[in-house]
């Protein structure tokens, strides 16, 4: 069983990881983050340090690659939304970067940009995967609700878990009753009937939230979803954890030279 | 004592349809009522008015309590299963949806992790608390579903098509599973057999009014009536008319 399916650590995952405090690995993912996201991307000596640090901890918990992998590949949409602007926007005097392959020159901010979003992007997909895969999803909603993150957000999210699986389910039934009834050539009749297809999905979606509403009326919901807490307990490698990342960052962010 | 007693119930929706026409109904305590007709008769119109969620002109009493007057009693009185499990259990773990309602209520810790496992094990999926619904057959989410409701104590269970979507050897489990509830039951169904088996009393709804009200054999032995109304009698019941 895989940790999408019973909301606990992934399987093969190093077993003091899975057993950290779910608060901790929080806390821990998010001051990663924070560091990492808040550093200017022309000091890329620091994000070598940080890819280096996740890495480490990637392969001190064992994490299966191809799990990250799948993971990595959702980053890519949103690079190539970045990427068509960049090359488009006009290189102006003195901000224009030769291109060494295709011999184009593009504005040297955009490229920043570009890499940035990408870096960026790839080690926050990564930090959280890497938390996913030692916390477990369930076990982050209840950090999250026991460090007092508003109950609404929370929800907001345990409700995304729930239902994404089911709305993809959805789709997929669409999809293939469209295809079983031959799929139109024209890229235009296409596009309408994704739009269609969307917006039927939408209804449904609508339609059953106002179910779901009244199932969890009838069973005395009165504006809180309440989640009882699992014992977490601090241990001394929680401790070692949380130390050592703090240490880390702090000889990240003092000891690497500004660039 | 009764457990429902309805009295001239009618509903109209936000859009104009009338779904429920002066509808009168008694069920008594321990009994199991059938509610059955056609598509579009009213009967999850009228599951809804059990505890509330819907309240239309005219009364609703469960337990000898008008619902519109305590809401909260109802709620705890009446356990409702909706007709798509995906509907009923809308929490990330099975555990979570079967201590949703305790909670709810604010019993304490202990008290909803026993009642939570009471309720699995009596519904035959023991240890399941940490699986997630999405990843559960349509059988094992039905008897779940079950599950959410047996574990906050309702006396009267409200199911609504319950055996929809099984397979014979699910729904002929599922049968023997509500057999073995000691609770008032009303099962809203298309299935006349396993009313036939169940149900001490069969209601027959069309648009939104009640057309007969009787004894299980009495109702579903009247083919010619069933016919009309867009259903079939159980052929155990019915005499098969010869050419």
């Amino acid at each position: 069983m895989t940790a999408s399916e019973t909301g606990d650590a992934l399987a093969g995952v190093q077993p003091t990881a899975a057993q950290l405090d779910a608060r901790v690995t929080l806390l821990c993912a998010a001051a990663f983050v924070v560091c990492e996201v808040a550093t200017p991307i022309e000091q890329w000596p620091r994000f070598v340090a940080y890819a280096l640090l996740i890495a480490i901890g990637i392969l001190a918990c064992r994490v299966p690659i191809g799990w990250l992998a799948k993971r990595a590949a959702l980053m890519a949409p949103f690079v190539v939304a970045v990427a068509v602007p960049v090359f488009l926007a006009p290189a102006t005097e003195g901000d224009s970067l030769l291109l060494p392959i295709v011999g184009a020159s593009v504005s040297r901010a955009a490229v920043l940009l570009l890499a940035s979003v990408a870096v960026k992007g790839m080690l926050s997909v990564m930090t959280i995967s890497l938390l996913i895969a030692v916390t477990g999803f369930q076990r982050m909603l209840r950090a999250l609700q026991s460090l007092r993150v508003p109950r609404l957000f929370v929800t907001l999210m345990s409700f995304m878990w729930r239902y994404v699986g089911v709305l993809a389910d959805e789709a997929a039934r669409m999809m293939r009753a469209r295809d079983s009834r031959g799929r139109p050539r024209e890229l235009t009749r296409r596009a309408r009937v994704a739009g269609h297809m969307a917006g039927s999905l939408f209804i449904r979606s609508y339609e059953r939230a106002e179910r779901v509403g009244q199932a969890m009326v009838a069973r005395g919901y009165d504006g809180t979803v309440r989640l009882l807490l699992s014992a977490e307990r601090l241990r001394a490698a929680d401790l070692v954890l949380a130390g050592g990342l703090v240490a880390a960052l702090a000889a990240i962010i003092l000891l690497v030279p500004n660039v | 004592m009764l457990a429902v007693e309805i009295d001239n119930l009618s509903y109209t929706y936000p859009d104009g349809s009338r779904a429920l026409r002066g509808v009168s109904l008694r069920v008594e305590e321990g009994r199991t009522m059938g509610l059955v007709g056609p598509n579009g008769a009213g009967k999850s119109t009228l599951m809804l008015h059990l505890n509330g969620i819907l309240s239309g002109d005219g009364s609703v009493q469960v337990l000898a309590k008008p619902v519109g007057a305590d809401l909260d009693h109802a709620r705890r009185a009446v356990g409702l299963v909706f007709q798509n499990p995906d509907d009923q259990l809308f929490m990330p773990t099975v555990f979570d949806d079967v201590a949703f309602g305790p909670l709810n209520l604010g019993w304490p810790e202990e008290k909803v992790r026993a009642k939570v496992s009471a309720a699995l094990a009596a519904v035959g999926v023991a240890g399941f608390e940490s699986r997630s619904p999405h990843h559960l057959s349509i059988g094992e989410k039905k008897r779940v579903a079950i599950a959410t409701v047996l574990a906050m104590d309702c006396r009267i269970l409200a199911l609504d098509e319950p055996a929809t979507g099984l397979d014979p050897r699910g729904r002929r489990e599922l049968i023997e599973l509500l057999r073995g509830l000691e609770a008032t039951k009303i099962i809203a169904t298309h299935d006349l057999s396993m009313v036939l088996e169940l149900c001490e009393r069969v209601v027959l709804l069309n648009e939104g009014e009640v057309v007969i009200e009787g004894e299980t054999h009495e109702v579903l032995g009247q083919n010619d009536l069933l016919l009309s109304y867009g259903l079939e009698g159980p052929r155990d019941v019915v005499r098969v008319p010869r050419e």
